[in-house]
């Protein structure tokens, strides 16, 4: 969607077709928030990016890509304490490293509307796990808003920050990829403006938190939190009763007294299943869910007369248990209501309504439902004929300045391991570095979290018998100015037999490009414009050097022959060496080339030569994208005789980017079968290299 | 006419998947008889040389579901297809059409480019054991299933018409308008093409060429 739209103040009632992030940073717009920190990460790394554009353009908003989730987190109590709306986000993991103040700062309670928009990966689909952050509502006690659909994504946002500022107290907004990647028809509202003097009102009562103070603030968010619980107003405004199918006419009324209790993307689920099996059933749509206001429970149980509530959620049973716990002190009045939920329900992935479709015919015997016939039917085929498909692994783009460094390591550690019978371990982070644990690499033995590569390390490399095991640990630069400063420190201190390797690729890459504090200042002038740079920007490579590292190499990353004499003399060295890989993201710097508006010059061109041996070997363990086979006589894809055709090894030049990539495959390439060419656009005329 | 409209557009990274749904998920501001849209895609790691699927799901019907007076019902649809839920299935790669088998039934017409892309790891016969399936395997699977399929060497075509393989997706849009005209205004489609790409884009002859590609009678 075009900003100018999302970011503008006539749009009241005015419908538009945008995504679940897209209706977070309108929300944000609409709230008149005046502060958004964010560290990029799936499935929310948009609404930083949309936000970046509208902090540069506005007076009254504020939007910083801070260097790591605590910080951000950090910077928004700070603005909330001054008087200001403030919105922090980032994905479920990134809540971890957030989590230090989040116990501690509900104490002190917020003055602006403060909210937490997290977003979680039930799929594991671009994440290391499947956490369940509602869960952290039980321990730092901040109520968590479920949004159900990419209109709510936005009108939560609002009613986040109402609740926020009446009750003073943080809201942790939960969403999960399916929605923020979600599309959808929003309402617009038109913009508040914040009336709210800015000013930090000194009471060391409220927010210094040490001892008897912070005891006393501890009753105090309790009082807070059972003030929200209770609150009718904020109930009725986020939780919402339907009955499904009221207006089919063939429904009978069901034997079973059951109702659903559910929230989040689960609802929308929860009502497709419920029509397609021509159910008239309750559905209590929870946008609150913690704290849960009982009332309004017992009352849905009650008026419906309910003998059975089953609980439609991802992952783990939080509002099952929660529920539990609640219904079991008023026991007296619940005695014969059932709570069911996970014994039927996955705790692993995402749901969908043909899980829920199926788990209601269970419960309620509708087994020879043609939908559930169907359904069994088409589970058994697909799971056949799936499971012996193919699977696609990502890899590194074509022209990736990573493909040549994870080439040239594999081969000198394989002399070395030759050599020396040495075995190297391999510590991943979490990066675009990270591809290399597939094919043709495999170079990657584990993979834990955001610069965790280098800190296991640190333990291994400790015990490990150096004459038989090595450790190399890689880090990208965003993850370096992110949390790995200190495994790195924490290394050189004590000398321990490590190499690290830093990928200084400028940019934030895996989540989307985003700026970091060690993007060069020409780089981003030429890619977002002047406005984006910061203050000051931090070169990562004067950073290590102030750590007077005995052993540290900088090159870049396209001469394969230069990275395996370093890889070779550097990783038979002892202590810390640290080797830094400096090249820029390709994606970012084709399309910062492309932006130039360069006069025509000499096209090159990479292609390969009709005396390939067919060696594989630029297939095989370079794999760069860009290279490809194809059969040669083959049109009738039905008379398939493998025998009979000449594989012909090519480049494709819709992907291959030579402005970007000096032709890193030619050095693969043992037969000089791999060539370089130029066209001069004033000769007319070819020039080979 | 279903009262939902389900079109699910599969391929790999880079083959303008995403793009494609986006249009469509457009379209459905477009007419007065689509009443809401939703969708979703796969992001993250899965975008260079992986697995992409884009959902677009279109509302026609008033009355769907039943929910709350002053609630709008209209809101709260699971961007999801559920099994066997497709009526129009865009495959642009072959292996990733019958890796979404599931959502293929017998209402489900599916617009199916022939043309392989091969896996890295399978380049050179590596993992063994699970193979690129035969098109013509695939194919007859996709027939026991389907309504329809209209299959063709899209990128073929695209490459020799406009000397490039990128416009196969336009034109495979073509052929899904024309399939099904009671849902796809085909004048209101090309407005739409003419706000994404401009006036004079070779996606609009791409378009143009899909869409006079059959004949109905």
């Amino acid at each position: 969607m075009m900003h100018d739209k999302l970011f503008s103040e006539n749009q009241e009632n005015k419908k538009f077709l945008i995504s679940g992030n897209e209706a977070f940073a309108r929300g944000i717009y609409e709230a008149g928030v005046r502060y958004a920190a964010n560290y990029p990460g799936t499935p929310v790394s948009e609404i930083g990016d949309l936000l970046n554009d509208l902090g540069k353009k506005s007076n009254t908003f504020i939007f910083d890509y801070s260097i790591n989730e605590k910080v951000a987190l950090e910077s928004c109590i700070g603005v909330s304490w001054a008087g200001g709306r403030s919105v922090v986000m980032f994905k479920h993991v990134g809540l971890n490293i957030a989590s230090d103040p989040l116990h501690t700062f509900p104490y002190s309670g917020v003055r602006g509307g403060m909210l937490i928009i997290c977003g979680g990966d039930p799929g594991i689909h671009s994440s290391t796990n499947a956490q369940d952050n509602r869960y952290y509502s039980l321990h730092t006690k901040i109520p968590i808003i479920v949004p159900s659909s990419v209109q709510e994504c936005k009108d939560y946002v609002k009613y986040g920050l109402f609740i926020s500022e009446k009750h003073e107290l943080p809201i942790y907004l939960h969403v999960t990829n399916k929605l923020s990647h979600g599309h959808s028809i929003v309402r617009f509202d038109k913009k508040e403006n914040s009336i709210r003097t800015i000013k930090f009102e000194k009471d060391p009562k409220k927010y210094i938190n040490t001892l008897k103070k912070a005891m006393n603030n501890q009753l105090i968010l309790y009082e807070r939190l059972d003030a929200l619980k209770n609150d009718d107003e904020i109930s009725n405004l986020m939780n919402k009763e339907h009955i499904t199918c009221e207006q089919e006419d063939n429904i009978k009324e069901l034997q079973e007294k059951i109702g659903i209790i559910t929230s989040g993307i689960c609802f929308s689920h929860a009502v497709e299943a419920c029509h397609r099996l021509k159910l008239k059933i309750p559905i209590l749509k929870l946008g609150l869910i913690y704290p849960m206001n009982m009332k309004l429970i017992m009352d849905f149980i009650l008026k419906n007369d309910l003998k059975k509530v089953l609980i439609i959620e991802e992952l783990e049973p939080f509002i099952e248990n929660n529920l539990k716990v609640e219904v079991h002190d008023k026991l007296k009045d619940f005695k014969s209501i059932e709570i069911i939920g996970k014994k039927y329900f996955p705790r692993v992935g995402e749901l969908n309504s043909d899980i829920v479709m199926d788990v209601l015919a269970k419960i309620l015997d509708k087994k020879n439902d043609v939908n559930i016939i169907e359904l069994h039917e088409k589970r058994q085929i697909v799971e056949e004929i799936v499971s012996n498909l193919p699977v696609r692994e990502p890899t590194f783009c074509s022209g990736c300045p990573y493909r040549p460094v994870f080439y040239a390591l594999k081969k000198s550690t394989k002399v070395l391991t030759k050599k020396f019978s040495w075995e190297f371990i391999f510590g991943g982070d979490i990066s675009c570095s990270t591809l290399a644990e597939s094919y043709p690499f495999e170079l990657i033995d584990y993979v834990i979290s955001m610069s965790a590569g280098i800190g296991i390390a640190n333990g291994l490399s400790r015990i490990l018998d150096p004459n038989k095991q090595k450790m190399i640990a890689f880090i990208g630069d965003s993850t370096f100015f992110h949390t790995g400063l200190q495994p790195i420190i924490n290394a050189i201190k004590d000398n321990i037999d490590l190499t690290i390797i830093v990928f200084y690729n400028f940019w934030t890459a895996m989540t989307g490009h985003q700026v970091h504090v060690g993007t060069p200042v020409e780089y981003i002038a030429e890619s977002l414009g002047n406005n984006a740079i910061f203050s000051n920007q931090v070169d990562l490579i004067n950073v290590i050097n102030s750590f007077n590292p005995k052993n540290l190499v900088v090159t870049d990353s396209y001469n394969i022959n230069k990275l395996k004499s370093i890889f070779t003399k550097e990783l038979q060295k002892s202590g810390v060496k640290i080797i830094i890989i400096k090249s820029e993201c390709a994606l970012v710097k084709a399309r910062r080339l492309k932006e130039r508006k360069e006069r025509k010059g000499y096209e090159v061109f990479y292609r390969i030569l009709d005396h390939c041996v067919k060696c594989n070997e630029c297939i095989e363990a370079f794999g760069c994208p860009a290279i490809n086979i194809k059969k040669e006589s083959s049109h009738s894809e039905e008379n398939e005789d493998e025998k009979n055709q000449e594989l012909i090894y090519y480049i494709d030049q819709n992907k291959c980017i030579p402005k970007v990539c000096p032709g890193a495959c030619k050095m693969t390439c043992k037969n000089n079968a791999i060539k370089k060419t130029i066209i001069n656009p004033q000769l007319k005329g070819k020039m080979s290299e | 006419m279903a009262d939902i409209f389900n079109t699910l557009i599969c391929g790999v990274g880079g083959q303008g998947v995403i793009l494609l749904g986006d249009i469509m998920r457009k379209y459905g501001m477009k007419v007065p008889w689509i009443k809401n849209v939703v969708g979703t895609e796969t992001r993250g790691v899965s975008q260079r040389e992986g697995s992409v699927i884009s959902t677009v799901r279109y509302l026609i019907e008033n009355k769907v579901y039943s929910l709350d007076e002053g609630y709008d019902p209209y809101d709260y649809i699971s961007p999801m297809i559920p099994i066997n839920g497709a009526h129009l299935v865009i495959g642009l790669e072959p292996l990733e059409t019958l890796r979404n088998i599931k959502y293929i039934s017998e209402k489900t017409v599916i617009i199916f480019n022939t043309r392989k892309r091969l896996p890295k790891n399978l380049l050179l016969g590596k993992n063994n054991q699970k193979k690129y399936p035969n098109i013509g395997d695939i194919l007859e699977l996709l027939d026991q299933f389907a309504r329809k399929t209209i299959s063709m060497d899209f990128e073929e075509l695209s490459k020799v018409k406009f000397n490039n393989t990128i416009h196969s997706n336009m034109i495979m849009l073509g052929v899904a308008v024309k399939e099904f005209l009671e849902i796809y205004n085909e004048n209101k489609m090309k407005e739409l093409l003419n706000e994404f790409f401009g006036k004079g884009s070779i996606n609009h002859e791409a378009f143009e060429l899909g869409f006079n590609l059959i004949d109905h009678y």
